[in-house]
């Protein structure tokens, strides 16, 4: 039988079941999950698996007459749930669905109109094409047992030895004011991650910005959006994008813990019923090294409540290389040889211990190198896995030329920004409307961050607020972040007041509606399309007033 | 069209009384059939937790249609109601493709029982306003009607917010239907 792509029934996916008690109160723990989305009431029991949101009896019946493309309702209590099912509910939330709606100014539409809109379409295929990518990842990793597998005999739980350190950052602006990159776990430590095992490190802080007055270093672990676990980079970065402000990070600094449980764990463990914190499948343990029961974490446990529980936290044997599950990208490996004089780069201790370059000097030898912030030396003149104590105490004194070896992660930067360069001069010419109204009715295939496509129309400007802006060549002159939504908002920070986006008119604080005639971008994606795209580049702002 | 059709009721010299059951998959659109068959109009429906049922005039016949939730855990209660029941009424969603198979098989897993040896089978295929709404034929052929062997069956594509269809349905349960007389 034909299914249709996206939806929550995938084919492949185990049998339908009665969803166990404590996955019915880890969806009820989703933010905004308290209260019907509709109508406030409250503890509503009827889900809308198309939209991962929760509803009361008389909303879910509208929902029902809006059609399966649009609406399929299933009750926590009395209906069978598919892994895709539950997987929606677990992305998806009341809280995050209604800050979308908000975001569009559509939230006081009745059920009827809000759900046929287009906006309300494009947020279904978005968490779908994410169930399916995470669905996918799971069977990939084989790591869901059948759901109806008996939980397996627990191991006992051993002692929290304090390898690893979690801390809450409380984020109130769009920004984290630190770069995050895609990195394997610190050397020594077993990844349980599953996917491409790749996970979130922190490796540049801005100085006074908000991670950096919350404690967070280099070296830190991102693991965690608003208790809810992010298994790896690209979840940690797509949550990072969607979730509303403020957002309550969970850093991980790592003694060698390299847990991170996921929603996706946390869906396996809920549809495997098991009341207590389920241990790793013996099998998987065996793929990770055989690693040794659990540590709990009792903080950590009460904070989070739906937090899956950590994974084993074996000490770190020397020299051992990461071992990631399958796939992992492979670290880059850079070489630098450095002459006489001062090298241009600070070493710090990183959350391993290992030696991480935290600082390149302008001009110096290391930047000239390519060597940058997050890089760890793992060799000097020969010597593989230097300490940190020792590349600190020899390397000042070695003999020069002296030969260094980094691993780098693949720089990937959340907190992008275009920084103006005073080389070009503005070109602008600015309209109102009908530069894209021209392409109004278009619709365009646009390429997302987890790479499904998806279809957008681009709506004709109505909104008196909403101009356009052609930039013919670059820089264009200001800055740009993003900001909490399922559909992230590109918000201009800073304008440059000598550049061409000044002459414009653009001002801080408006919006980034759309790129060439393509709404509903991606953060990233008008990041890159303006920072590397062609020229010329059409914009569509809307001014915040 | 229904108040013209309560005229033949005076054709007919005898009352005649049929007992139906109507069930299907959640959300396939019972209740709401049920009213527009009862009232005439569409009513705003929540899901159906245990069941409605209806006293339904056409013609000389008066069906007596119980409408039953259709969620998953309660569709085992089904079986309590088909004791002296002529007719099954079968509601599907045509539009939701990819639980035609859930369909077929309580379809014909509530047919094996017993008690509806004798039923005949009326198979609403509803939501035909919607896009992409299967048509009739092609369901007849997802819930394997044909295997049916014995089986007096009949699908009718319907919508039941618009009410078309649901009188050819009633048509052919008339015909068709064993009813006996009104006490």
């Amino acid at each position: 039988m034909a299914t249709t792509k996206g939806r929550p029934r995938a084919s492949r996916s185990p049998p339908a079941q009665p969803l166990p008690p404590n996955a019915i109160e880890k969806i009820r723990c989703v933010p905004g999950n308290d209260l019907c989305l509709d109508c406030r009431a409250a503890e509503p029991d009827w889900a809308d698996v198309q939209h991962g949101s929760l509803h009361c009896i008389q909303c879910a019946g509208r929902h029902r007459g809006l059609g399966v493309k649009v609406s399929v309702t299933r009750s926590l209590t009395m209906d069978n749930w598919t892994e895709a099912n539950l997987l929606a509910m677990l992305l998806g939330g009341n809280k995050q669905l209604r800050t979308f709606f908000e975001t569009h100014t559509i939230e006081n539409s009745d059920i009827e109109v809000l759900y046929r809109t287009k906006q309300a379409s494009y947020y279904r295929e978005q968490l779908q094409a994410q169930v399916a990518k995470m669905a996918l990842q799971r069977r990939k990793s084989k790591s869901p047992p059948p759901i109806s597998m008996p939980a397996t005999p627990e191991p006992p739980p051993k002692p929290d030895d304090g390898f690893a350190r979690d801390f809450d950052v409380a984020l109130r602006t769009p920004s984290l004011g630190a770069s995050l990159t895609r990195a394997l776990p610190p050397p020594g430590v077993t990844s349980p991650i599953q996917g491409n095992g790749s996970m979130a490190l922190v490796t540049k802080v801005v100085t006074n910005g908000p991670a950096h007055s919350a404690g967070v270093r280099v070296g830190d672990y991102v693991v965690a959006l608003n208790g809810r676990p992010a298994t790896d980079y690209d979840e940690v970065v797509a949550l990072f994008a969607r979730a509303p402000r403020p957002l309550r990070l969970t850093v991980r600094r790592f003694g060698g813990d390299a847990s991170a449980a996921g929603a996706d764990e946390a869906a396996r463990d809920a549809m495997r019923g098991a009341s207590p914190p389920p241990p790793p499948l013996p099998e998987k343990s065996a793929a990770f090294g055989g690693a040794p029961p659990p540590a709990t974490e009792p903080e950590a446990a009460q904070d989070a409540p739906e937090t899956a529980p950590p994974p084993p936290a074996p000490p770190p044997p020397p020299d051992s290389p990461p071992t990631p599950k399958r796939k992992p990208p492979e670290p880059e490996v850079l070489e630098a040889s450095f002459g006489p004089g001062p090298l241009g780069l600070t070493v710090d201790r990183d959350a391993a211990g290992a030696p991480c370059v935290t600082r390149v000097a302008e001009d110096g030898q290391a930047s000239k190198a390519g060597v940058r912030v997050g890089d760890v030396v793992i060799a000097l003149n020969g010597t593989s896995a230097p300490a940190y104590e020792s590349v600190v105490r020899d390397l000042p004194a070695l003999p020069r030329p002296t030969l260094l070896k980094f691993r780098r992660p693949q720089q990937i930067v959340i907190d992008d920004a275009l920084k103006p360069s005073p080389t070009k001069p503005p070109q602008v010419t600015r309209a109102r409307g009908p530069a894209f109204n021209g392409k109004g009715s278009k619709v365009f295939a646009e390429e997302l961050d987890d790479g499904s496509t998806t279809k957008v129309g681009l709506p004709s400007p109505d909104d008196a607020n909403e101009y356009d802006v052609t930039f013919e060549s670059g820089p264009l002159g200001f800055r740009l972040e993003e900001r909490g939504g399922l559909v992230a908002v590109s918000l201009v920070t800073s304008v440059d007041a000598a550049g061409q986006a000044a002459a414009a008119g653009v001002r801080a604080g408006d919006v980034v509606l759309g790129v060439n005639g393509e709404r509903y971008l991606s953060h990233a994606h008008t990041a890159a399309t303006l920072k590397h795209g062609r020229r010329p580049v059409e914009l569509r702002l809307r001014h915040s007033d | 069209m229904g108040a013209l059709f309560s005229l033949m009721g005076l054709d007919g010299w005898t009352k005649l009384d049929a007992r139906l059951c109507m069930v299907g998959l959640d959300a396939a659109g019972k209740t709401t059939i049920l009213y527009k068959l009862k009232l005439g109009e569409v009513v705003t429906t929540i899901p159906t937790i245990g069941f409605n049922v209806e006293a339904i005039e056409y013609g000389n016949l008066t069906l007596t249609v119980w409408d039953i939730g259709g969620q998953d855990k309660i569709r085992p209660l089904w079986r309590h109601y088909y004791s002296d029941t002529q007719g099954v009424i079968f509601v599907v969603d045509s539009n939701d493709r990819d639980r035609l198979s859930q369909a077929k098989d309580e379809l014909h897993g509530l047919l094996d029982q017993f008690e509806l040896r004798d039923a005949v089978v009326l198979v609403y295929a509803n939501k035909q306003d919607l896009p992409n709404a299967a048509p009739a034929a092609q369901l007849a052929e997802a819930l394997q009607l044909s295997s049916l062997r014995g089986r007096k069956w009949y699908i009718q594509a319907c919508c039941a917010t618009t009410g078309d269809g649901l009188y050819e349905g009633l048509d052919w349960l008339k015909e068709n239907c064993p009813s006996k007389p009104a006490s």
